[in-house]
């Protein structure tokens, strides 16, 4: 992958540039970012050097870190070693599992446990996974990527809709999409393309 | 609704079995896999399940496919628009396949080109040459996905058949995949005298076994079993299990079981 600035890792080391120590709670508050993404980039920024944690969950600035300001360099994102200039697609994430067993389905219809079986690994069945799971195909569907069919699979249990059938609508390409949760949009690796739902 | 997990039956422990032989293979070339067996025992979910955690093009063959329609799929697959000339899109495809090599061997993962119903190519020597030619130039592991006849079709092809490293024959069912089919998919739990029924009457088909499998749940989790905490055949008599395969007719549990 290209790297290009951190503006996660920049807004959060400006934030903190007065020195002061900082809650994440306030980091959160301020700063127009996922937390999760805020708590990312603070453990890459500590293991930098350019943050320092004061005590759980708060962060002040280094010295290292007022100099990076200082110097008006950006922080440059992405891998720290040598590269070798082959783009890295992971099969191990939950949601490039789930693209990838949708699109060995080769246009046939599949339920949401259908996937599953093939993309779960050995004890990732839970409540919160199927959760994901179902969160990211209503994404798919909403950007045009999925579609639901008329149809519905039987389940078992005792007053069962059943379970929605869906199909793979706009296979493009190897790499997930990814969904953009706040912004409402859905972020194609494979066409550099952003498709919204709002 | 059956729970979501992927039971290793001993077919699919053969399956990875014979992909750890094809990695550490003696000849560089030999890098073709046939993977056969009959309809619904399982070689589907199997290669859906390995292709979903690996890195690799998943084709599914056509009857009336030659091999440049085959080249168009599988520059398809990589979101290629395939040229007009078969060198160009065999040059295109040596190109393509090649960084996605490199890609899997940067995540630790493997890549193979998996070619699923591939008994409606083994006749035809166009593709198989070219698949030959695509895995002799990179080295490239294919899998070849069938239901027995492609075996017997290689032999016409000496040339395709010598790299074959590896045949793996999906075989229905034995009595303790029932069981861990069971043990890993159904809600509720139950008696060996069930596993042994369904064993029979399913005749070791997957396709079959899972119908059973949710047939008892539907059943179980609105009853409860006469004895003990687990459901035998006296509790699902009169019950329909599964279809027969050949003649469609309902399969039920006998009631003086």
């Amino acid at each position: 992958m290209m790297t290009g600035t951190a503006t996660t890792h920049m807004a959060i080391l400006d934030a903190l540039k007065s020195g002061k120590e900082m809650a994440l709670d306030d980091l959160d508050a301020s700063l127009d970012i996922e937390r999760r993404y805020i708590v990312n980039s603070s453990g890459r920024l500590i293991y930098a050097g350019l943050i320092e944690r004061a005590e759980k969950g708060v962060y002040k600035i280094t010295d290292a870190g007022l100099k990076q300001l200082a110097s008006g360099e950006p922080i440059r994102s992405g891998k720290t070693g040598q590269r070798n200039g082959v783009r890295r697609v992971r099969a191990g994430g939950l949601r490039q599992r789930l693209w990838n067993a949708m699109r060995a389905q080769n246009g046939a219809a599949f339920s949401l446990p259908d996937l599953l079986t093939i993309a779960l690994n050995d004890g990732e069945e839970s409540a919160h996974t199927y959760s994901n799971a179902n969160q990211y195909l209503r994404q798919l569907i909403k950007t045009g990527y999925l579609k639901k069919l008329n149809r519905r699979q039987p389940g078992t249990r005792p007053g069962s809709n059943g379970f929605q059938l869906y199909k793979l609508d706009r296979d493009s390409g190897d790499q997930a999409p990814v969904s953009r949760v706040r912004r409402k949009e859905v972020f194609d690796r494979n066409t550099r393309e952003v498709r919204s739902w709002a | 609704m059956m729970r979501t997990q992927f039971v290793d039956t001993s077919n699919v422990k053969a399956f990875h079995t014979a992909l750890r032989a094809l990695e550490m293979r003696g000849a560089n070339e030999a890098c073709l896999m046939v993977v056969d067996g009959s309809p619904g025992v399982g070689k589907t979910t199997t290669l859906q399940h390995w292709t979903a955690r690996n890195q690799c093009l998943y084709l599914r063959a056509k009857k009336q496919w030659r091999a440049g329609w085959m080249m168009n799929e599988l520059l398809e697959q990589m979101r290629v628009t395939p040229p007009h000339r078969f060198e160009d899109k065999y040059k295109l495809a040596l190109g393509q396949i090649g960084q996605r090599m490199d890609r899997a061997a940067v995540d630790e993962q493997s890549f193979a080109i998996v070619v699923d119903e591939a008994d409606f190519i083994s006749r035809n020597v166009e593709c198989m040459e070219t698949i030959r030619d695509l895995s002799d130039g990179l080295e490239v592991p294919v899998i070849l996905v069938g239901m027995g006849s492609i075996r017997n079709n290689l032999r016409r092809f000496p040339q395709v058949m010598s790299r074959v490293a590896q045949y793996v024959e999906f075989k229905p069912a034995e009595e303790s995949d029932v069981r861990a089919l069971f043990d890993g998919l159904c809600e509720v739990r139950v008696a060996d005298d069930v596993i042994r029924f369904v064993h029979k009457v399913s005749k070791g088909f997957n396709r079959e076994i899972k119908e059973a499998i949710a047939s008892v749940e539907r059943f179980g989790l609105r009853n409860d079993p006469k004895d003990g905490d687990l459901f035998g055949l006296r509790d699902l008599a009169g019950q329909h299990v599964m279809n027969d395969r050949q003649s469609g007719a309902a399969i039920i549990v006998p009631e003086h079981a």
